[in-house]
């Protein structure tokens, strides 16, 4: 698979979810994996700009990664992401959209997390890509385990 | 080693992503027959080819007068660890997510 698409529903109404998912004080209360710490962040994707977090894992080992806020809308935020290293040597480049939607009285949040760049994105829907990716994950799952 | 943007690159044009989708239903073709999908000429067919093979997405072998390609597994194994590197990280966001909206209070 060349993108990731997580959907989650939550009890709470979506300017409420938005605001943890975009809000520098909400996000640093949820960003990372369990037991990861943050230890310096400008996490604030209410505006276009700048983003970064300095995290550690449980185990010790930092964690860099950062981009730029891309685009900001009514109930959605795409921005780059990438992994840096102590070096500043960067990964590859790759883009997350967060959306809310209404959901009865709760929110249906949605991460979309792709390596493709934006245009290339759009036309790969066009192209009914995402079944073909999930044969191409099967078979490269089965091959190299 | 090919790295993951050239992966992705290699992938996002659609008839090599075309290519690629048929070779893992079908297996083993020629570029000929591959080619016969496309409205495009053979020499655009193997520079497509020669793209993929490039990324290391396609290996190919000699049969006879003919040139055989298939889907090199290995090419694509970067590309599923880094959806489930990435899958991984947002599941344990949404876990904490959730767990941040129970205990910040009520609902306004």
């Amino acid at each position: 698979m060349i993108d990731v698409t997580l959907t989650r529903r939550f009890d709470a109404p979506p300017t409420r979810v938005f605001a943890f998912v975009t809000q520098p004080d909400m996000l640093a209360l949820w960003w990372g994996h369990d037991g990861w710490s943050i230890e310096e962040a400008e996490l604030d994707f209410t505006r276009p700009g700048p983003w970064f977090a300095k995290m550690r894992s449980d185990e010790g080992n930092p964690f860099h990664h950062g981009g730029e806020v891309l685009s900001t809308g009514d109930m959605t935020v795409t921005f780059s992401w990438q992994w840096l290293n102590a070096n500043g040597r960067q990964s590859d480049v790759s883009t997350v959209t967060f959306s809310v939607t209404a959901d009865g009285d709760g929110s249906l949040f949605t991460i979309h997390h792709t390596g493709l760049p934006d245009d290339d994105f759009g036309r790969s829907h066009e192209m009914g890509w995402n079944a073909s990716l999930a044969r191409l994950t099967a078979f490269a799952s089965t091959q190299s385990s | 080693m090919p790295d993951l943007p050239q992966t992705f690159a290699a992938l996002a044009d659609p008839v090599r992503f075309a290519i690629v989708d048929r070779l893992l239903r079908e297996g083993e073709l020629s570029a000929g027959d591959l080619g016969k999908d496309f409205d495009i000429s053979a020499p655009a067919v193997s520079q497509h080819l020669g793209i993929l093979r490039e990324a290391g997405i396609l290996t190919r072998r000699a049969r006879a007068q003919k040139r055989l390609y298939s889907v090199e597994p290995q090419g694509l194994s970067d590309l599923v660890d880094w959806a489930n590197a990435a899958r991984q990280f947002w599941e344990s966001g949404m876990n904490r997510l959730e767990r941040a909206l129970k205990n910040q209070g009520p609902t306004q």
